[in-house]
């Protein structure tokens, strides 16, 4: 049927459920908080029955025209408890309405299924959200996945390195596959699945890290250290983060969501008078730790360099004699503090303008963000636009468009691994003495030497190689609702959505053809031109009918749903490669040898889902839905899938028995549900390879198969709960265990040498189990007008095993030698576990001792707020105990000299060390750490004084400073243990190699309302 | 009113909900692989141009056991004492392949040092006969002519390149049916007998193709086969293959008619030696021949002659002049404990030169073989006049001799010049018994009978259970 048709029919439906009234009143009234008598501006004033809305203004005051001559009025306003209030035409003026801040957040409203919600208090899951006031308005985060650290009970997030614009590896409850699928969950933002993927740019095939084809879609094995594509969205265009972090909350999502899914709803107008907000930070990125460096010293050379006691040899003689020349000219520098303890400009203006009346509302930010790096010359922009409009084209129907364009940049230069090329700082520095400062200084004519210790002077690797990444990106959501219908009781409404999300990268990453290691190539000078065009798109449409049911024991609502979803993606990347570049030159054209590399991957998914929600006057609140998924990622890609879901929750406080008045929520649930993890692109296909022979290319048998039974991978999770809410909320606790088994997992069998599939066939070979607790207590010590305090503990434990393998045991090495560590998959192992060296007589799998294991024990966070008078305070600890990780980066330090503790304090004795090739002790770290992850302290000027200067023009005036990672408490040795070398390996999680150094951020800032 | 109104709207709902199963938003096309062809796309109604891709295809793949120095001809030269292969930045090339003492024994080393042109690739050479069988029996776009042309090229490669793997496993067996479709099933392992049965039948099978395969050969085939471009040139070259299959199964009567309806030429001279097919090297976007190498080529990765090749030649035999180069200095190695050696691998004038796959001196000697073996009424005489056609051609006089026994060491004796670095002297002597009688003196390592199963299968029928 041509959509022209199907628009037709639709305006049709919306023609129909036009309607007028007749007979009318006006009510007035204000609306203030209950413990401040503060009025609260933009607060939202319903008449469900007429379908008419208006919104507090400046002064909290309101007005709105009623049909008929008494009616229910619904007031909400976000992060107070809604109040309901019968008006009629005789009580109908100067309404004094009183609202409680709702500090257990039990108003607050949580996604349950794909066209409908629910009040926080009913929700049978352990739906965690983050609201704009903790996304950004206390600290601005770089980008969203930032915001989540800390805040979230489930989730383990680690970074690619510390350079601006991040690079994360987000896993929610453990481990969600082992690699055949995305580890990452999935992100919806106001409706659209967008693109999270993390585009290379070639830096790892330069610098010789590693040689990974273009096709590896997951970042799963690349070192490029890119960001992630979420870092294009502005978290000050954020409203709300929820995070259904396993399939018992997701299950409604369906194949996509064995990682979880995180929905994002951006910032919407609000009725009444234009508000204009304007806001600027300022401040600085420093390191947040320095490792410290060798003090060489005459005796130190000649015990690092000199083997043998038969006088000096002629490379200790050349040491010592740069030592001096370098003591006498005091061109003795330490190189971690020249490259790294530097200030990198952090620059942020937001403008938003928001507002509208009864019919459209519309809400329009600007932002540019500038973010220098620690290191010279790397950085991160981002410069947004977004326009969110929504109209109610009658009283039933309205409809919403959300538009963001941005652009980012990111200069990341070059660190991590490499390989004989030069190209990483980090690494780099490894071998270079603080007394070669002064040879790898520029000549007269700023030509830099090159360097005698590594394959490229540092300085000149900072100053001409470039690592740049350009991403311009549309993201356009319309939601269009309906009601349809109302049959006494009953409604029925449309809830269509559709959008798409575009993104145009390139990158370039380039090393000039006079470069050290260029130079001794047959084609100097190389450059990687990258682009990646990707688009995404959705479409769903679901019929909802509400109804309520009379009966003897009371009210039952009941919500049924039943839809459909559509999911496309489309991506063409490519790679033109050059080598032996003309002098200045990065246009390929000017290369005297060309190779290109094309990637193109295409998806279509299509889903049903249906679901049946009741609610006994919130008091039992139970659902059932199901998803029925097809995906073109399935080997069979017609076939559909079923994702089952249920849920319970009782709210034993809201029977008429409960007489314990102190204890308003005593709640406990259940829920049940699966979802699916589809394989990424290409896995399926058992592609042929080409050979050359002659003048000739054929086409070579594949050396990889496919199971003809192959299935998509499914995760089952139970969850049960008792969330408690006591002092009408000064206190509550969240309590959680969730089981959540994996089942299905994809891996490849080593299948008989004869078939000649040297890769393997990939198929359903294991299943594991992800084990939790997550609990979170909430209070309120106090709460006067002019103090308050609120405070927040969450605590969380996760434990992984693989609880059948039907295939033989393999392992995952780290690098290419078994010593740098290795994870396993075998049955009764957790696959995060750490394996490596040496063979002791406890010897498992073949001569691996088992050293540890990436996931934590536990993790802890603890938040505070604190406000008094117009100061605001606010810190977060960060505390994560008793995982492992694995540091290569002293080996490289070693093997220069230059670590911190490489010869004992005033000595020439080399502090003895295990291995470091006979053990991984030596490499394996304890990564417990606590982290202040954020600190604020905001002065808001008094409305008096406001007035006073400015009359009514400015609303609000806020200053403030702000901090991220300002402390960190660790024993592990390295910049950081929350980074990875490889981006989202989801079980080798955190390897450090010559990272970028990670740091801490202070803004200062102002905002002012208008 | 209100009735009539409720109505409509549930029709149009109805409608709307209908019509999103109708459309084509619900409608999915199959997604099939943009990036590359994927062996789905060539199952299913191949085009002439598909399957034209496939035969180059196994063109690149037979080439595969000499596509690299440390390939299967190599270790087998090793093993026969043809030839060392010094590569100083591996020592197993000189302690594993040479057997020196404190190596394992080939016999019991599941995990012996050899690259994939012993086992994997042979074996993925034959998938992709395979997979070219299934491609044209799921195809309408050929005639039955062009079908039988592919069909009979892409079982003779299979035979040859099953041929490898059996020369490794020799007693072991090996797996001659490996579905493509199912390679959770590869079939049983056969012994030595039977496997080399298996491979006659499916080179008898490709010979009936191809006679069935009309006058032209619908395909390209690369420089490899000039001189074998109509089906019935590859016919010959088909049953060249045949007969040497035929003597390692010593059945000398199929050997001598297969000879007789192979390429075989009984005429004398350099380029009747060479007629045969080959595995060509072209440079540029393909590889280059890596057995050829320059005048006193670097010893760090060398193949150099064993000496024993030059202690037992003949004077004048052209062959070794052909074949063997003195260096200016003599080759070695840090781990080879022998003498220096003095001579390299020449057989190839340029980088760009074709490798032999089998040739016309081959047949006559595989000939002159099967008549000795066979000794009836004239065999013998005309054995002898077949050495000596191989003889006269590289400027040696006649052998004379109408003792079985002496025909039969002279036959070999030819063998080890006539085809020396192509894989034949190991599987030779093996074939007579006479491993012990390769020279082990110069290295003081050990001559291996065949390398145990490789631990992949073993691995694998350990998991099945077999």
């Amino acid at each position: 049927m041509p959509k022209k048709a199907t628009m037709f029919y639709l305006w049709v439906v919306l023609l129909l459920v036009a309607q007028s009234a007749v007979a009318q009143f006006t009510a007035e009234g204000t609306v203030t908080d209950a413990q401040t008598g503060d009025p609260l501006v933009g607060a939202n004033i319903y008449h469900q029955d007429s379908n008419r809305g208006t919104t507090t203004n400046v002064d909290g005051a309101f007005v709105i025209e009623l049909p008929g001559q008494s009616a229910t009025l619904r007031i909400t306003y976000i992060g107070y408890i809604t109040q309901s209030i019968e008006v009629s035409a005789e009580q109908s003026t100067d309404l004094q309405i009183e609202l409680t801040s709702d500090i257990a957040n039990l108003e607050e409203v949580v996604v349950t299924g794909l066209a409908s919600s629910v009040k926080r208090s009913n929700l049978a899951n352990a739906v965690s959200s983050i609201s704009a006031k903790d996304i950004s308005e206390k600290v601005a985060p770089p980008t969203i996945d930032r915001a989540m650290q800390g805040k979230i009970p489930g989730v383990e997030i680690m970074s690619t390195g510390g350079a601006p614009g991040g690079g994360f590896n987000v896993q929610l409850r453990g481990v969600s596959t082992l690699g055949a699928g995305s580890s990452q969950p999935l992100y919806i933002v106001d409706g659209v699945y967008i693109d999270n993927s993390a585009i290379r740019t070639g830096r790892s095939v330069v610098s010789g890290a590693t040689s990974a084809a273009l096709t590896d879609e997951d970042d799963a094995g690349v070192q490029d250290g890119v960001a992630n594509r979420l870092a294009d969205l502005n978290p000050e265009d954020i409203q709300s983060i929820e995070i259904l972090k396993g399939p018992s909350a997701a299950a409604i999502y369906g194949q996509r969501a064995n990682a979880g899914v995180i929905i994002i709803n951006t910032k919407q107008g609000a009725a009444g008078e234009t508000q204009v907000s304007f806001s600027q930070e300022v401040g600085f990125n420093s390191p947040l730790k320095l490792l410290g460096r060798t003090n060489w010293t005459e005796e130190r050379i000649i015990a690092f360099h000199d083997d043998a006691d038969e006088g000096l040899n002629a490379a200790t003689q050349l040491e010592l004699d740069r030592f001096r020349t370098a003591q006498e000219n005091g061109t003795i520098r330490d190189l971690e503090e020249v490259f790294f303890d530097n200030r990198g400009v952090i620059n942020k203006t937001q403008i938003s303008i928001s507002g509208g009346d009864a019919k459209t509302r519309f809400f329009v930010s600007g932002n540019i963000d500038n973010e220098d790096g620690i290191i010279t010359n790397t950085g991160f922009n981002r410069n947004s636009l977004r326009a969110n409009l929504s109209h109610s084209i009658s009283d039933r129907v309205s409809i919403t468009s959300n538009t963001n364009f941005v652009n980012t940049e990111s200069n990341r230069g070059f660190t991590g691994n490499q390989n004989n090329t030069g190209g990483s700082l980090t690494y780099n520095l490894a071998s270079h003495p603080n007394y070669a400062y002064g040879l790898l200084q520029p000549d007269q004519l700023g030509g830099y030497p090159d360097s005698p210790y590594f394959a490229e002077n540092p300085f000149r690797l900072v100053d001409v190689a470039t690592n740049d990444q350009d991403v311009n990106r549309l993201l356009q959501s319309v939601i269009l609702k309906a009601d349809l219908a109302t049959f006494g009781a009953s409604k029925l409404s449309l809830d269509a959505q559709g959008g798409f999300d575009f993104i145009d990268a390139n990158s370039i990453v380039h090393f000039p053809e006079f470069m050290q290691f260029q130079r001794s190539q047959s084609f100097p000078g190389i450059v990687v031109h990258g682009e990646n065009r990707s688009l995404n798109t959705n479409l769903q449409a679901f019929l909802v009918l509400n109804t309520d049911i009379k009966s003897g024991i009371g009210n039952i609502n009941l919500t049924s749903q039943a839809g459909w979803t559509r999911f496309t993606t489309d991506i063409a990347a490519s790679e033109i490669q050059g080598t032996g570049l003309l002098p200045g030159q990065t246009n390929t054209d000017n290369a005297a040898q060309i190779s290109t590399n094309q990637n193109f991957a295409n998806t279509t998914e299509v889903g049903f889902a249906a679901q049946q929600e009741a609610n006994w006057e919130d008091r039992i609140i139970a659902t059932i839905g199901a998803r029925f998924d097809r995906s073109t990622l399935n080997l069979d890609q017609e076939e559909y899938t079923l994702y089952p879901k249920a849920s319970l929750a009782i709210n034993w406080a809201n029977f008429d028995f409960w007489n314990i008045n102190d204890v308003n929520l005593f709640k406990l649930r259940a829920a049940y549900g699966e979802t699916g993890g589809v394989p990424l692109f290409g896995n399926t296909f058992t592609t042929l390879g080409t050979g050359p022979i002659g003048d000739r290319v054929g086409a070579i048998a594949p050396v990889a198969s496919v199971d003809s039974d192959l299935k998509p991978e499914r995760a089952k999770e139970i969850e049960l709960g008792l969330d408690l809410g006591l002092f009408d909320g000064r206190i509550s606790f969240e309590g959680t265990y969730y089981n959540k088994t994996v089942e299905d997992l994809i891996l490849d069998l080593e299948p008989s040498p004869s078939t000649g599939l040297t890769t393997g066939i990939t198929t359903n070979a294991a299943e594991l189990e992800n084990v939790g607790w997550e609990f979170g207590l909430s209070a309120s010590p106090i709460l006067s007008q002019n103090l308050s305090w609120n405070t927040n503990v969450l605590w969380w434990t996760n434990k992984s095993e693989i609880t059948e393998l039907v295939i033989p045991g393999q392992t995952n090495q780290a690098l290419g030698f078994i010593g740098f560590g290795a994870t396993r998959i075998e049955e009764g192992v957790s696959p995060t576990a750490i394996f490596g060296l040496p063979n002791t007589e406890e010897d498992q799998f073949g001569g691996l001792t088992k050293w540890g294991d990436f996931q934590p024990d536990f993790q802890m966070s603890w938040n505070n707020e604190f406000s008094y008078s117009n100061f605001a305070f606010n810190f977060l600890f960060h505390w994560s105990k008793g995982g492992e990780n694995l540091d290569l980066y002293q080996l490289l330090l070693d093997g220069g000299g230059n670590t911190d503790d490489y010869f004992r304090e005033g000595s020439t004795e080399v502090t003895p060390r295990p291995g470091p090739f006979s053990t991984t002790e030596y490499y394996i770290q304890d990564a417990s750490y606590i982290k202040l992850r954020e600190a604020s302290l905001y002065y808001t000027v008094p409305t008096a004084t406001l007035q006073e200067f400015f009359g009514g023009l400015v609303k609000r005036v806020r200053f403030g400073v702000s901090g991220t990672d300002l402390l960190m408490f660790t024993d592990f040795r390295g910049y950081d243990p929350e980074v990875n070398f490889e981006g989202r390996n989801t079980l080798i999680r955190s390897v450090s190699i010559a990272p970028y150094p990670s740091s801490k951020k202070l803004l200062f800032s102002i905002d002012l309302d208008f | 009113m209100k009735t009539l109104k409720k109505n409509i709207l549930l029709s149009v709902v109805v409608i709307l909900s209908m019509s999103f199963s109708a459309c084509e938003i619900v409608e999915v096309d199959v997604v099939q692989d943009p990036n590359r062809p994927t062996s789905q796309s060539v199952l299913n109604d191949a085009t002439p141009g598909q399957i034209q891709d496939l035969l180059t295809g196994l063109e690149n793949k037979n080439r595969d056991i000499i596509d690299l120095r440390s390939g299967a001809y190599s270790l087998m030269g090793v093993f026969g004492r043809e030839l060392y292969y010094f590569n100083s930045s591996d020592p197993n090339f000189i302690t594993a392949w040479i057997q020196l003492p404190g190596s394992v024994n080939a016999e019991d080393n599941s995990s012996f040092f050899v690259d994939a042109s012993m086992y994997e690739e042979p074996y993925q050479a034959v998938q992709l006969a395979n997979l070219t069988l299934g491609a044209v029996a799921n195809t309408n776009q050929l005639t039955e002519e062009a079908k039988s042309a592919a069909s009979g090229f892409a079982k003779t490669i299979k035979a040859f390149q099953l041929l490898i793997p059996l020369h490794g496993q020799y007693q072991n067996g090996i797996r001659t049916e490996i579905p493509f479709e199912d390679p959770f099933q590869p079939g049983p392992f056969r012994s030595y007998d039977e496997a080399l049965s298996d491979i006659r039948a499916i080179l008898d099978d490709g010979a009936a193709d191809l006679g069935a395969a009309g006058s032209t050969f619908p395909f390209v085939l690369t420089d490899g086969f000039d001189g074998f471009e109509t089906p019935a040139d590859l016919l010959e070259w088909n049953r060249a293959i045949a007969a040497r299959v035929a003597i390692y199964a010593e059945d000398w009567g199929a050997a001598i008619t297969a000879t007789d309806e192979s390429f075989m030429q009984l005429t004398e001279g350099e380029s009747s030696m060479n007629l045969g097919v080959y595995h060509t090297f072209n440079g540029g976007n393909d590889i280059l021949n890596p057995y050829f190498f320059t005048p006193t080529a670097d010893e760090n990765d060398l193949l150099v002659v064993h000496p024993s090749m030059l202690d037992d030649a003949e004077t004048n035999d052209q062959r070794v002049a052909n074949k063997f180069f003195q260096r200016a200095e003599a080759a070695t190695n840090p781990d080879f404990t022998g003498p220096a050696i003095a001579y390299q691998h020449a057989t190839f004038a340029s980088a760009t030169d074709d490798f032999p796959m089998i040739r016309n001196e081959e047949l006559i000697l595989i000939r002159a073989e099967a008549l000795a073996q066979r000794n009836q009424g004239t065999d013998l005489t005309n054995a002898v006049d077949a050495i000596n056609i191989v003889r006269n051609s590289w400027g040696l006089g006649n052998f004379i001799s109408l003792d079985q026994d002496a025909i039969i060491d002279q036959v070999l004796f030819e063998r080890r010049y006539s085809l020396w670095g192509e894989g034949h002297r190991w599987v030779d002597a093996r074939r007579y018994d006479r491993l012990n009688q390769i020279p082990t003196n110069v290295d003081g390592g050990r001559i291996p009978t065949q390398i145990a199963r490789p631990q992949g299968e073993i691995d694998w029928d350990e998991f099945t259970g077999n």
